[in-house]
């Protein structure tokens, strides 16, 4: 067992030794590096919270897809309805093919054509509801962290 | 330091005053570095492990309650970043000792280490904390120099107190025990 003594031996051994000392500046290399970091996090600091910043984009997009999707398209004959034009998918096919063969002559870009725009109004509806489901669902991811 | 120019400090530091933060970190460099030190037995790894808690307390420092001392908290990080650091590394031989129990320690030992410069005592005392083992050389030198409670080590080890009270026992009598052992071998071999 350890006597009393050797305990106050210790004790007076171990105040007199004291504490060890990191290499000189230790401090002002810390304050750098936490400097450096808050000068890292100060770049961007957006007013408004990460959900609200992805809300206002989601529904900016949604706006702008909706303009694309829904436009009336100016070559399209007077009084003629949707099943007039080619379909979204129909404008794929061909487009698929063209660049089929263009493959085949070499690399080019295919020529954008902006009477084939007139597009499949279903497709709109489905990337408006796309849309509206990662609104939805990052609202949803948010309210969980908050839990 | 004063519990109430702490939590000002703190305060001050939370307000956005990094000089704050500034005079807690040349307060307490030597009271975190000494501690990995006697963890990590590494000079260099122990200043990246006291600099990596300063920065986690400066993060974190929301989460200090007006509770405790400022220096137990910091500790606490300190202990575990240490810990975590000792875990990484690749399983090294070290150095440390056990002696029996029952070993005296001899009264001749002691007067020929009195007789000792102070310098060279420190210097003995900090080697011989060397070769002990991280959890007890941390116990001896937050009971010891630091002058913690048992409760308080308890809370920054994460040990019980049970667990503390035997590290402390062991800690001691390895201790003493290396330090005879240095005394005995030609000085110029641990100075």
């Amino acid at each position: 067992m350890v006597m009393k003594r050797e305990k106050d031996l210790l004790k007076k051994w171990l105040d007199e030794a004291g504490r060890e000392a990191p290499s000189p500046g230790f401090s002002s290399r810390v304050m750098a590096t936490i400097q450096a970091q808050e000068a890292k996090r100060s770049v961007f600091k957006p007013a408004v919270s990460p959900l609200r910043v992805k809300l206002a984009v989601a529904g900016i997009a949604a706006f702008f897809i909706g303009i694309l999707l829904f436009a009336p398209d100016g070559n399209a004959p007077e009084g003629g309805t949707s099943s007039d034009n080619p379909t979204m998918l129909n404008w794929l096919q061909n487009r698929t093919a063209d660049a089929s063969q263009q493959i085949l002559e070499g690399i080019s870009w295919p020529v954008f054509a902006s009477s084939d725009m007139a597009f499949n109004p279903l497709f709109g509806y489905a990337l408006v509801a796309l849309a509206l489901a990662s609104i939805f669902n990052a609202f949803l991811n948010s309210q969980l962290r908050s839990h | 330091m004063e519990i109430d120019k702490e939590y000002a400090l703190i305060k001050e530091t939370l307000a956005g005053d990094l000089e704050a933060f500034g005079e807690l970190v040349r307060r307490y460099e030597d009271f975190a570095f000494n501690l990995s030190m006697k963890i990590t037995k590494n000079r260099e790894e122990a200043e990246e492990v006291a600099q990596d808690a300063f920065l986690k307390a400066y993060k974190s420092l929301r989460s200090f309650r007006f509770e405790g001392k400022f220096s137990a908290w910091l500790y606490t990080i300190v202990y575990r970043e240490s810990i975590t650091r000792l875990r990484r590394q690749k399983p090294v031989h070290t150095n440390t000792e056990e002696f029996p129990d029952n070993a005296p320690f001899e009264s001749d030992c002691e007067n020929g280490i009195e007789r000792l410069t102070r310098n060279d005592r420190s210097s003995l005392i900090h080697k011989a904390l060397g070769r002990l083992k991280p959890e007890e050389a941390s116990v001896l030198t937050l009971f010891y120099l630091e002058e913690m409670t048992l409760k308080e080590i308890d809370e920054i080890t994460g040990m019980s107190v049970s667990n503390v009270k035997v590290h402390l026992h062991r800690g001691r009598k390895n201790l003493l025990h290396i330090v005879q052992t240095m005394t005995k071998a030609p000085l110029n071999e641990w100075l």
